[in-house]
């Protein structure tokens, strides 16, 4: 008891901000997000709406890149909730 | 303290999960990847009535499906068997009878790890009564979208007051070479080969690249990585990327720096690359089983139909947004890989979270400056803040404290003592601007540099606090000291 109210009293070096945290709501402006380039902004007219990847990946005929573009029979089966209990629980009998 | 309460399946709590429960919604998410899945349960938990769309067919995105999971179980299990197989002697383990890869075998551990961590997000979404809308969504106009479901089922529209755009990223195509995922293949292929190539050549000495370097070199290939840069691993501290060449080096890696690739073509069951050196023009023929590309990714937005809503993009593809994620629509907000920012996935859930609070409570916290990156190959590399580079181009005044895993007792326990830990400390405060770690377990260790980092700790700080014995984080404590007094143990 002795040494856990000397553990009270050690000042640490570090100021830890303590909690819970009052946030006030930031004002709305429009600023730009601090890794934007060149501080750009939404409705700037610097970026445009038209925008589609040069050199799109697409695969040959007959090939897919997404099992879900698979017909249903290749998809994956949608997991039950036993198997999800199972891999959550990890076999434990035991809820903390 | 454990309760002995009757164990109850979690799920029994919950009302059935119902698909398409409803067509208008507080907040719809696009995209179920580590971004989009976390704002969508954040702003459930904050009292939204939620959806989520994704059109893999699984939760976790490129991450979990293709990426940061599976790699890390090919690593994993890669590193056990080289273990095993080379230092089994040193470590006084005699095996007797051969020691071989199970390459299918080695798949399939992959492929579970994978299907658990999906199916968990799921049971997460159920948890927290977030629909679950599995197809493509795009946008009609600005407050709604259009889901495709991926069962082939009647395509239907949802509405919104919110929308989080969490589409993430694809890898870059190289110029010029195409990608069939079998012979030239991207982060998605080269985890799903069907075979160990005898030879395989990467494109791009970044972290994919170098990951996968590892996990073939180990089992087997003959590994050949090129590299346009003059070095390799970007945006780590040079003295850093210099031990990560030797290291790798040693282990067999065969690295081509300031080399460009001119050609890659499939001719039947072998790729053959042309490259070129960049200061000399020397051109050289390389034939390789397996080309992997991986010069980094960008941004993904096929079939989201911005156009519809109107959003913009950068000249690299990235939506364009303000501090607090927001489009040229404020209800319309960006987050992950799809918009700036480092492509990262711890990154991209720091961003769900601040989204759907800036949405119920008008703030948000996302520190730029302390999103920590880490390499898990063997040694690991981590680092955090900036790196010598950058303090020396904006001149700032900074110490040096570095520590070796060779003077470290866990490390030598462990017969694993390649690396170092690395401080930059401000030169007049001791303030902690940056950690760059080179050495077992150095993905973990970097995150109480992490701590240090968001509070604003100085050296004096960590090398006062009281890290256990013998454990590895003691040689993060001495490279702390190191920066403004002598290290005790070396």
């Amino acid at each position: 008891m002795k040494a856990f109210s000397r553990l009270l009293k050690h000042i640490p070096s570090i100021k830890f901000v303590g909690g819970p945290h009052v946030h006030k709501a930031t004002s709305g402006a429009v600023k730009p997000h601090p890794m934007a380039p060149n501080g750009q902004l939404p409705g700037s007219a610097s970026g445009t709406t038209s925008y589609h990847n040069p050199n799109p990946i697409q695969p040959a005929e007959g090939e897919y890149f997404s099992r879900s573009e698979l017909p249903l029979r290749f998809r994956y089966k949608a997991i039950k909730d036993s198997e999800i209990d199972n891999v959550l629980s990890g076999g434990a009998e035991f809820v903390y | 303290m454990l309760r002995t309460t009757n164990f109850k399946p979690v799920t029994s709590k919950f009302s059935q999960f119902v698909r398409y429960a409803s067509t208008k919604y507080d907040v719809v998410v696009v995209g179920g990847g580590p971004g989009g899945y976390i704002a969508a349960i954040k702003a459930a938990q904050l009292g939204y009535n939620t959806a989520c769309i994704e059109k893999r067919g699984a939760l976790g995105g490129t991450c979990l499906n293709v990426g940061c999971i599976p790699s890390k179980s090919l690593l994993n299990n890669s590193h056990l068997y080289h273990q095993v197989k080379h230092e089994a002697g040193i470590r006084g383990i005699s095996i007797n009878g051969d020691i071989s890869v199970d390459f299918p075998g080695l798949m399939s551990a992959k492929e579970k790890a994978v299907k658990q961590l999906t199916g968990g997000i799921e049971m997460l979404f159920k948890k927290n009564k977030v629909t679950y809308l599995k197809g493509e969504g795009s946008f009609v106009n600005e407050k709604t979208l259009a889901v495709k479901p991926i069962d082939g089922s009647e395509t239907h529209e949802v509405e919104a007051d919110h929308i989080i755009v969490a589409t993430g990223s694809e890898p870059t195509p190289f110029p010029g070479i195409e990608i069939d995922e079998e012979r030239i293949v991207t982060n998605t292929g080269i985890l799903a080969l069907k075979e160990i190539p005898k030879r395989l050549t990467i494109i791009g000495g970044g972290i994919i690249g170098l990951e996968m370097a590892s996990v073939y070199s180990r089992i087997g290939s003959e590994v050949t990585v090129i590299e346009f840069q003059s070095a390799l691993g970007s945006g780590m501290d040079g003295e850093v990327a210099k031990n990560v060449q030797k290291f790798l080096g040693k282990q067999g890696l065969n690295f081509k720096l300031g080399t460009k690739v001119t050609k890659g073509v499939r001719n039947g069951e072998v790729v053959n690359i042309e490259v070129e050196d960049v200061k000399s023009g020397k051109k050289e023929e390389i034939e390789s089983d397996v080309l992997l590309v991986a010069i980094g990714r960008r941004p993904y937005t096929e079939g989201l139909n911005i156009e519809a809503a109107g959003l913009e993009a950068d000249n690299k593809g990235r939506l364009i947004i303000d501090e607090q994620f927001r489009t040229k629509h404020p209800h319309i907000r960006v987050i992950g890989d799809v918009t700036f920012g480092p492509m990262l996935a711890h990154k991209a859930e720091e961003e769900g979270v601040a989204a759907a609070e800036y949405i119920k409570h008008g703030h948000g916290h996302v520190n730029y400056g302390n999103i920590p990156s880490v390499m898990y190959t063997h040694p690991e590399v981590a680092w955090v803040g900036l790196n010598e580079e950058q303090l020396k181009e904006q001149g700032i005044k900074y110490k040096v404290g570095k520590f070796p895993f060779i003077a470290n007792s866990r490390a030598k326990t462990n017969v694993d003592t390649e690396g170092f830990v690395k401080f930059l400390a401000d030169a007049e405060t001791q303030r902690v601007l940056g950690v760059h770690i080179i050495g077992p377990n150095a993905g973990e260790m970097i995150a109480e540099a992490g701590l240090a980092l968001e509070y604003g700790a100085s050296t004096e700080d960590i090398a006062r606090t009281c890290h256990a014995h013998p454990t590895l984080s003691e040689a993060f404590k001495e490279a702390a000291l190191a920066t403004f007094d002598k290290p005790l143990n070396f």
